[in-house]
């Protein structure tokens, strides 16, 4: 993987980029303070992909996003640099590009609420009754009672 | 020495944060083995073991990844699983950005696979997006999807475990009919495949609940686009009724390529990352690690039914099995808020 190919491909992204992915990896960390977990974080890219790009073992970035997003950094770290703006400021206006969340959701009814509705009409005991009655039948609505007025 | 739970798992780092739960790497004390974790707080205790212990052996599936270990304290449940050391589909698409047609198909081949086993079991995922979609670290080669984090999957036909009224998920892989709270159903794991297969393709995750255009984006596969179209119908009814339907409409493409086959990048040079070394994290390694290499390492105890070839991580892929980095990509934020929802 290593070797020969490593300058090679740094030429290589320097004409595509203007400078080695490296260079400009490393600029934009110093100038922005950021590890380099943070540059791949916030370019949206995994660290294994940046070290590869910045080690010189691979040419090109291969989401066009994701080239969009290291020239704001470029040019972020060079308003930095020149006291354009202030490092928080300018982190701060990356995160605010940063990808949609997709987070999983769990949007939950208030389950206190509805047992404090079924409480305002029996007791534990009495749920627990009438569970046992109806359990046979139909165990769905059963453990809907116990869930929601007996156990608590 | 970090923190123990339950006497038995030593909380070693967080590697990442999924649904309903922080994920960690642990050293298993007893069986002296490093793997993921997931923790989850959670009022139902019981029930949420009750489930994880029907799914881990109803479940067998060589491109699933289920719970294995469980144990409980107090209100919190942890539960271990095989960490995969390649990050998921969304990291691919992160460093790649669009795939190429055979990659795709390759890939959405193996969760048809996994979903096909998964709705056999009557269960429903309900999650299936490109973060829980884990990759092995093949390099170069024949990619190996693992499809994850069942932490929000519920059995079909049973008595609801959690609570009514509740719509789970992730916005913009959920099927639009689930907001509504319909019974569980494999129709909308298909959804949300559907929209992973479509963003694997364009690069980009489609606009929320509507229909896919009808034309294919400019450079995009149509026979997939048409299986992607279809799959994310907004009208389940619309939509192919089982992933074993799916699985046939995508082989219909021709565009799969055969098992053992590195499907052809078209020069794009995709390549699955290790994300996780092998070796654990900041610990000692419990057993001598064989040199870490970009592709697949053959199981610590192969199956005896484990095919050769890029088929075995199968059941238990390595010692020091590991869970891909999980939401890594939109960073803090992200994880901040997913926290804030799961204490909320």
């Amino acid at each position: 993987m290593s070797g020969p190919d490593v300058e090679a491909n740094q030429r290589a992204q320097a004409a595509l980029y203007g400078e080695p992915l490296g260079v400009i990896v490393r600029r934009c960390a110093d100038v922005l303070g950021l590890t380099q977990a943070r540059v791949a974080a916030t370019l949206g890219i995994s660290a294994p992909m940046l070290s590869q790009l910045a080690n010189g073992h691979r040419v090109k970035i291969g989401n066009p996003a994701v080239v969009s997003r290291l020239q704001a950094m470029y040019a972020a770290a060079q308003a930095v640099a020149s006291g354009e703006t202030t490092r928080e400021d300018a982190i701060a206006g990356l995160a605010s590009q940063g990808g949609a969340a997709v987070v999983t959701s769990w949007t939950k009814a208030d389950a206190s609420a509805v047992r404090a509705l079924f409480r305002a009409e029996g007791t534990a005991a009495e749920y627990e009754d009438a569970a046992a009655l109806v359990a046979d039948a139909h165990p769905q609505i059963a453990a809907l009672l116990r869930r929601y007025g007996a156990d608590g | 020495m970090g923190e123990v739970f339950a006497g038995r798992y030593e909380l070693l780092e967080p590697i990442g944060s999924g649904g309903m739960g922080t994920v960690w790497l642990v050293h298993d004390r007893r069986d002296d083995e490093i793997r993921a974790a997931k923790l989850v707080r959670q009022v139902d205790a019981a029930l949420l073991l009750r489930f994880i212990r029907e799914l881990s052996t109803r479940v067998e599936h060589p491109h699933t990844v289920v719970p294995r270990g469980w144990a409980g304290e107090d209100d919190t449940v942890l539960f271990t699983m095989d960490v995969v050391r390649g990050g998921s589909v969304h990291h691919l698409l992160e460093d790649f950005g669009a795939l190429p047609p055979a990659w795709a198909a390759c890939l959405l081949d193996q969760l048809l696979d996994a979903l096909e086993a998964v709705h056999e079991a009557g269960i429903v995922h309900r999650d299936v997006k490109p973060a829980n979609l884990l990759l092995e670290p093949t390099g170069r080669g024949r990619p190996y999807l693992r499809l994850s984090d069942f932490g929000v999957a519920v059995p079909m036909h049973e008595p609801r475990m959690t609570a009514p009224a509740v719509v789970l998920g992730t916005r913009g892989y959920r099927a639009p009919e689930t907001a509504f709270g319909v019974d569980p159903l494999p129709v909308q794991d298909l959804y949300g495949a559907g929209v992973v297969l479509a963003e694997m393709l364009t690069g980009e995750r489609p606009p929320d609940g509507r229909a896919l255009p009808a034309v294919a984006p400019p450079g995009v596969d149509r026979r997939l686009w048409d299986v992607a179209r279809s799959m994310a119908n907004p009208d389940p009814a619309l939509r192919p009724a089982t992933a074993a339907q799916a699985r046939k409409m995508l082989h219909e493409t021709g565009l799969v390529p055969p098992s053992t086959f590195v499907p052809d990048d078209g020069g794009a040079q995709v390549e699955v990352f290790e994300h996780v070394r092998a070796d654990g994290v900041g610990v000692p390694s419990p057993r001598p690690t064989p040199e870490l290499t970009p592709s697949l390492r053959p199981p610590a105890t192969p199956s005896p039914v484990a095919p050769a070839g890029p088929g075995t991580p199968a059941r238990r892929p390595a010692p020091l099995a590991v869970l891909g980095l999980l939401s890594v990509g939109a960073g803090g934020v992200v994880i901040v808020v997913a926290l804030l929802m799961l204490l909320g």
